[in-house]
């Protein structure tokens, strides 16, 4: 076949383009259906912003509450249990914070290839290095306080970038 | 290809990138029948083509934003590459690109044969019976101008296979078409 008689298919093609194909939906059938789709992942994307606002709140409602709870001081019984359960609750926070900024991004938000997210991505990375550091030296020299003072500010800074990458996915 | 539209590309696509719902419609309806086609004489099946515009046309709302209109025919050859990215992908799932390496390459007759003496409409319904891989070899080679060595990259097939499935295609194309030739 000569190159020739390939344009000619082409053009003959290309001719039924303005038309739909006998086809056996309903006319408004495709429509219908690109509309369910985009509803459908606007409302999981809206859920997952009510959730990292949840989040977000009680992330700041704890940092709030926890310089002026009075049984922060050196009785130890009442330092250990309360300390236990924020930093249950504080891991708990920023797995949620973490999953949704890792959702968001896995829906192809644009958002997360801007230079400011790109960075602040990178330093969370960074910080969470230093933490598992932080953590093998707790492990290997026992909890000396300058190591958990260290993991406490960190951890500190980490909560701060990542309400920082979710107010940059939610802007 | 498109439909006559009240907005032009670049006002659509302003619309769109708002959220206007009546934008996107309007932009899915000018494109919807091409879209459906070219979807359709790669899939074939009419439930998955449905599915495979739709689905393309979804990529197409949600990554507009990303879209710069660069003048004329931009926006068509945009949303044509998503729904063409779509159908492969199809059938790249369904595992059905499995071309047959074996086939011996054939010559096709040296006459040029009268395919301007038949009804496009024809030539369409006889390309849906083509085998699937030897289907959309044909449509990328024919239909969307493409090189052999980008079949093969596309497919993941050697360029000789592209070449014997092409002509393939045409071979049974022509048995299929004589008897339309217009006299």
């Amino acid at each position: 076949m000569k190159v020739n008689e390939d344009h000619i298919i082409r053009k003959k093609i290309q001719s039924l383009d303005t038309s739909h194909p006998k086809l056996g939906w309903d006319e408004d059938e495709p429509w219908n259906s690109v509309l369910e789709k985009l509803t459908t992942r606007r409302c999981r994307q809206g859920y997952w912003y009510v959730a990292a606002s949840i989040a977000l709140v009680a992330l700041f409602v704890v940092r709030l509450l926890m310089p002026s709870q009075p049984g922060i001081t050196y009785v130890v019984s009442i330092e250990n249990g309360f300390e236990d359960v924020s930093v249950e609750h504080d891991a708990q926070i920023n797995k949620e914070a973490m999953d949704f900024i890792q959702s968001a991004c896995l829906q192809e938000i644009q958002i997360c290839e801007t230079a400011e997210f790109v960075e602040l991505k990178k330093q969370l990375d960074e910080v969470e290095k230093e933490l598992a550091e932080l953590d093998t030296m707790i492990l290997r020299y026992g909890t000396d306080p300058s190591f958990v003072n260290s993991k406490m500010k960190i951890e500190n800074f980490r909560s701060e970038i990542m309400f920082q990458l979710v107010q940059v996915i939610m802007s | 290809m498109n439909l006559p539209s009240p907005l032009t590309d670049l006002e659509l696509i302003k619309l769109c990138k708002k959220g206007d719902q009546r934008g996107q419609r309007l932009l899915f309806e000018k494109y919807s029948s091409a879209m459906t086609r070219l979807c359709h004489r790669y899939v074939k099946n009419e439930s998955d083509t449905l599915e495979v515009v739709s689905e393309g046309f979804v990529k197409v709302f949600k990554n507009l934003g990303r879209f710069n209109y660069k003048g004329e025919g931009g926006l068509t050859a945009w949303v044509k590459k998503i729904m063409l990215n779509e159908a492969l992908g199809y059938l790249r799932k369904r595992k059905v690109l499995h071309l047959s390496v074996s086939e011996q390459e054939s010559q096709l007759p040296a006459d040029a044969w009268e395919w301007d003496r038949i009804e496009a409409e024809y030539i369409y319904d006889a390309i849906l019976t083509l085998p699937d891989g030897c289907r959309a070899v044909f449509n990328l080679y024919v239909v969307e101008g493409y090189k052999h060595k980008e079949i093969a990259r596309e497919l993941g097939i050697t360029e000789s296979t592209s070449r014997s499935q092409l002509t393939l295609a045409k071979q049974k194309l022509q048995t299929l078409l004589c008897k339309h030739v217009k006299p």
